[in-house]
């Protein structure tokens, strides 16, 4: 068979095997944590051998001799041969890491193994060769009561149609001790009668070594339920040449690590997000009929508040589109926009570990809602923030042992990541029950920085708000506080960058609760529609504080052109939108429109424009797919008739303004 | 492509349309659809020639005047004036034209260059033309339309006045 296609297969090989070290790490940490169960150990012993097999049919031949070592320690443990201790988890842990940078290394086509792995190999295939010289006898005699075994291998006539190649099959076998292949020919047909596709060809094969029968019956796994196999010890087979039987399919020893079909479900069984994998087009051409189907809906909502039998026709029109795009829908639904939140979560036990024991403290993880789902845009950028989180939580808000049992509390503090829906957005929520944050040493802080001039005023939420403000403190300065603040703006920045906001709850002694609301999609956003001229201009709700109506003696003309107007305890400028985007056709007095107040990075300004038209859902379509950035507009959408409105950046627009007066 | 296939002669469809008074092919191949003229929604900064962008199914697509492109004045959109949308690079434009008129197989060994003549058109824009019997099609290059080279300038000048702005 030849190697020609098989890099087209790599991607997912790589996508498989990086879930695969995800199981694999995922039940190190459960059985760090003293969960005694053995399917945790065949997980981590069927993850590891798919690598294995994987690499070497695609042509990783360093990965697979490096996973070949681990499995062989795997081996041992999960046939009892080893008791599994602190050292062996963080061996096999560090497994993880090396073949995670293996992937990361083959996806870029560099060298795979390097002096860490290298190293890791030696100490792994050390660790086992311990085990084999200081445990002998006894242990090792049910894998090879013979010096041999006979495989008698058929393969059905479809197996090759499945992409099963014999040959990597007997490479397998070879690793495992001396082999000698002799083929059986009684099977192949007239030539005239052969069908090319088939496989006719048996084998009989002989094995000595000492590989135990769990083994070679591990090697035939691909193949299971498309051969039949048998797997004798040498003596025995020796006097009895029977001929197979088709009647079971395979006729091994049941193998009590392997129920059938059980290496497919691997990656699926801890988190179904593993399972999800469409191209981002197709998700995309779902995102785009959705956004048709909701303008169709709105084109036929305006028929039920007026309607005469004159626009019959436009009605039938607009149901015809209804039920294309629906069926259209229905038809690509396979691809799926939203994903778990676990596939962030997942990352934390092990950071948690890590972190804990460099700190000395205890911690325990829960983690609630990993099934919540959230746009794969937003889950990919809010893992960073998370971990930044859970890090603070970790290094700042819990105490260590001593002082948590001086406290009266339990030596082992809690974490809490809780993912849920409420109304319309996502919330996650980062509880600890630390020594939560102090006032006072915040205080001093933003003192020192010239942020606030004095505290008597301050409520412990708007203390609390203070870690959020940039340049607050740094990570050097951080370590002497109780309190956190390691590049908290940056975290705030990112969330807001999502759409979504933070709110930090504290109460000294009892910890601290960070809530991350989320919206569940970028791409539909809440707006109100703006009239400016005869033009219509969506401005995000998010970003909206009030709208007001101005007095022409409201407003004061500043040097240099600019508008001021007095917005609460502040004066805010004013941004004539239709003289930025050139409108014609716009009122032109204060008085006459409408100044929205809008509020972006940290900033407010007011718009100014003719009048609201209404509240809408917008379908964020994007302008540089096909022409290029605007500045102050962020994208564009279609409205009810069809169509396009442009978004308004409230950010960039800002922007705008304060280099206009700027110059 | 056919270029390098010199002796054989090989036809490329074009499609024809009418702008003020002459005849302009393009590569039939890079035409997407044919609709009827309907208002667009103007976009600001935009050069004076890209009248604004309309939904086609879904996506949004710039779309911009011939006429106003080469310099000419637009009257009036009437019953045969079209939009053209045409994919560059994958990118996708419409060009209004004053309407659609014909589709033409044209051998590439026809086709002549384009002598600096006094017609509407910058001949930069033009990658030949050729004559089907009494009548003359200026072949377009479509390439050239949407991003001419003073478009790309005018842009990376803004982006670096900004940075500046920004830096002061």
């Amino acid at each position: 068979m030849s190697m020609v296609s098989l890099e087209q297969f790599h991607q997912v090989f790589f996508e498989e095997s990086l879930e695969g070290l995800e199981a694999m790490e995922a039940s190190l940490l459960a059985l760090d944590q003293g969960a005694v169960d053995a399917e945790l150990i065949h997980r981590i012993f069927r993850a590891a051998h798919s690598i294995k097999g994987g690499a070497a049919t695609f042509g990783f031949p360093d990965m697979a001799a490096f996973t070949h070592e681990a499995e062989s320690l795997l081996d041992e443990l999960r046939d009892g041969r080893r008791a599994i201790d602190g050292p062996i988890i963080e061996l096999l842990l560090r497994t993880v890491d090396c073949l995670r940078g293996m992937f990361d290394r083959a996806q870029t086509g560099q060298p795979l193994a390097n002096a860490e792995s290298d190293d890791l190999r030696r100490q792994l295939a050390a660790a086992v060769g311990r085990t084999a010289s200081a445990v002998p006898g006894p242990t090792a005699a049910a894998a090879s009561t013979a010096n041999g075994w006979i495989i008698e291998f058929r393969p059905h006539a479809g197996m090759l149609a499945g992409g099963n190649d014999p040959l990597r099959l007997f490479g397998e076998l070879a690793e495992l001790g001396s082999l000698s292949v002799e083929a059986q020919l009684d099977r192949v047909p007239a030539l005239n009668a052969l069908e090319p596709s088939e496989c006719y060809l048996g084998w009989r094969l002989e094995l000595t070594g000492t590989a135990g029968r769990d083994a070679i019956a591990a090697v035939f796994d691909w193949v299971e339920g498309e051969c039949d196999l048998r797997i004798e010890p040498m003596s025995a087979a020796a006097s009895s040449v029977e001929p197979t039987l088709p009647a079971k399919d395979i006729d091994v020893a049941p193998a009590p690590t392997m129920p059938s079909g059980a290496p497919k479900n691997t990656p699926a069984s801890s988190n179904d997000a593993g399972s999800v994998r469409v191209g981002i087009d197709k998700i995309d051409s779902l995102i785009d009929l959705v956004g048709e189907l909701v303008i169709t809906q709105a084109m036929l909502d305006q028929f039920r508040e007026d309607f005469d039998s004159t626009r019959l026709a436009l009605l039938q029109q607009g149901l015809a589109q209804l039920a294309r795009h629906t069926r259209t829908l229905q038809e690509s639904v396979m691809g799926i926009r939203m994903l778990p939140i676990g596939s962030v979560f997942n990352r934390f036990p092990r950071l948690v570990r890590d972190l804990s024991q460099k700190l000395g403290k205890q911690v325990k993880l829960d983690m609630v809602g990993e099934h919540t789902e959230l746009d794969k845009t937003v889950l990919e950028k809010i893992g960073d923030p998370l971990v930044h989180l859970v890090r603070n939580a970790i290094d700042h808000g819990l105490e260590t042992p001593e002082k948590r049992r001086a406290a009266g509390k339990q030596e082992s503090g809690t974490l809490r990541l809780e993912a849920f829906h409420r109304g319309g957005s996502i919330v996650v929520e980062i509880v600890d029950d630390g020594a939560g944050l102090n006032r006072d040493a915040i205080v001093t802080k933003a003192m020192q920085k010239g942020l606030i001039s004095s505290a008597d005023n301050l409520s412990d939420d708007a203390v609390n708000e203070l870690i959020f403000q940039p340049g607050f403190s740094t990570a050097a300065t951080t370590t002497d506080l109780s309190g956190r603040g390691v590049g908290m703006d940056v975290v705030r920045r990112n969330v807001v960058d999502l759409g979504g906001s933070v709110a930090i709850a504290s109460r000294p002694g009892h910890g601290t609760t960070f809530t991350i609301t989320l919206p569940l999609t970028l791409a539909i956003i809440d707006g109100l529609s703006a009239a400016v001229g005869e033009e219509c201009y969506i401005v995000p709700l998010v970003s909206i504080v009030e709208s007001v109506q101005l007095k022409a003696d409201a407003v004061r003309s500043v040097i240099g052109g600019g508008e001021l107007f007095r917005f609460r305890d502040a004066y805010l400028p004013i941004v004539r939108l239709h003289e930025h985007f050139g409108c014609v056709g716009a009122k032109q007095r204060i008085e006459d429109g409408l100044v929205i107040v809008v509020e972006a990075d940290g900033g407010r300004v007011g718009l100014f424009i003719d009048g609201l038209i209404g509240q809408q859902q917008a379908v964020v379509k994007s302008l540089e797919a096909n022409y290029r950035r605007i500045e102050g507009i962020s994208g564009a959408t279609i409205l009810a008739d069809g169509s396009v409105a442009l978004i308004i950046d409230v950010a960039g627009l800002a922007r705008m303004q304060s280099r206009r007066r700027a110059a | 492509m056919s270029q390098s296939i010199s002796d054989t002669n090989t036809t490329t469809q074009y499609l024809t349309v009418n702008l003020a008074e002459e005849e302009y092919g393009i590569d039939i191949l890079a035409v997407r659809e044919i609709r009827g003229w309907t208002p667009v929604t103007r976009i600001p900064q935009a050069p004076q020639y890209v009248l604004g962008v309309l939904n086609l199914r879904g996506a949004i697509v710039p779309v911009l005047d011939l006429r106003l492109r080469f310099g000419l004045s637009r009257e009036a959109y009437n019953a045969t004036t079209v939009t053209v949308i045409i994919t560059v690079a994958s990118r996708l434009f419409g060009i209004v034209v004053d309407a659609v008129s014909d589709v033409l197989d044209i051998e590439d060994t026809h086709l002549r260059p384009v002598p600096d003549m006094g017609t509407a058109v910058d001949t930069e824009y033009l990658k030949g033309l050729t004559s089907i019997g009494e009548r003359m099609v200026l072949l377009l290059d479509a390439d050239k339309l949407l991003q001419p080279q003073d478009v790309q300038l005018l842009d990376t000048a803004l982006n670096a006045v900004g940075d500046v702005k920004a830096v002061a």
